[in-house]
């Protein structure tokens, strides 16, 4: 299993300066449990950075999708 | 129930039961009438137990693969399903989007209306059977059976559509009736908090309030931080 923690927000941001268009894909196995990156997280993940990037007038689209196994391509 | 006296049941054919108050009524109909109405965990369930940690009434099992959850024993709080990490419990009584909806659907009022700033407020219906807990036009209410059941996204969704600021009025401990959702909100608005912090829309715009007094004060904090800064003008919700 795969042990994962939160990237503090602000890397988050600075990694996205430059898009305007994001998806962010989550992981129904490893990073569900560890609750970093399932549904919920990607779900709430989405909403800050809307926000945040609306505050600065720099609007961007984001798209959302968990699938149930990143690891194995026969999942994606 | 109150019933006629005695004495006037000799010399009439009125009904002996006199039927219940509004507020006896309101407290009968919360009795559970086994309605089906709990959580129900799907194929998405990652296995990862927190379901069964944190139940208040220790309903769901390990199944063979999953989580498992009866139906007819769970008392509905949705405590679960607002901790779940892969959102893979569904609440019979409540679609995905219906919370979102509502509060679309409340903050088109509020655009009508056009208050100075526009405030939605989550309740619990078990503490306040009779409506909302206060009575305020800038306060628009959204009804929950328990408001422990909200997640962080929900708490946060109604700044992304335009709201100033988010009370959530909650159960003292030793009164909810799902034993742990004080505890839960206290949770989740600490989380939403982060959020709102780290996005620079402002942590305080978050309040738990329990009277008019906490919501005056919430009132003059949200006063001195101006308009939500998601919004494009003016007016509520632009």
């Amino acid at each position: 299993m795969i042990v994962a923690e939160l990237k503090p927000f602000e890397e988050i941001m600075n990694m996205i300066r430059d898009r305007e268009k994001l998806l962010i894909l989550g992981c129904g196995s490893c990073v569900s449990v560890c609750m970093s990156g399932g549904e919920k997280q990607v779900e709430l993940l989405a909403s800050a950075l809307r926000m945040a990037r609306n505050r600065e007038g720099n609007q961007i689209t984001v798209g959302e999708k968990t699938i149930l196994r990143q690891c194995d391509p026969e999942f994606i | 129930m109150p019933v006629l006296p005695v004495e006037k049941r000799k010399s009439t054919f009125d009904e002996v039961d006199l039927g219940y108050e509004r507020e006896q009524a309101c407290r009968e109909a919360l009795r559970c009438l086994n309605c089906g109405a709990g959580a129900s965990v799907d194929s998405h369930c990652a296995t990862c137990l927190n379901c069964l940690r944190i139940c208040p009434f220790g309903i769901p099992v390990l199944g063979k693969e999953t989580a498992e959850i009866d139906i007819s024993q769970c008392q509905a709080c949705g405590i679960c399903a607002a901790e779940c990490p892969a959102s893979a419990i569904r609440l019979s009584n409540e679609g995905k989007d219906d919370l979102r909806q509502e509060v679309e659907q409340v903050m088109n009022r509020a655009r009508q209306e056009t208050p100075e700033i526009a405030v939605i407020g989550y309740y619990c219906r078990y503490h306040d059977p009779l409506g909302p807990p206060l009575d305020n036009d800038e306060i628009y209410w959204i009804a929950r059976c328990c408001t422990g059941r909200l997640k962080e996204s929900q708490i946060i969704y109604p700044f992304e559509i335009g709201a100033d600021g988010v009370i959530v009025s909650m159960c003292l401990s030793d009164e909810c009736r799902f034993r742990q959702g004080s505890y839960w909100v206290t949770e989740h608005m600490k989380r939403a908090g982060r959020v709102l912090k780290e996005t620079g829309i402002g942590e305080d715009r978050l309040s738990v309030i329990s009277d008019e007094e906490d919501f005056t004060g919430f009132r003059e904090k949200l006063e001195t931080m101006g308009i939500n800064p998601l919004r494009k003008g003016k007016k509520v919700g632009a």
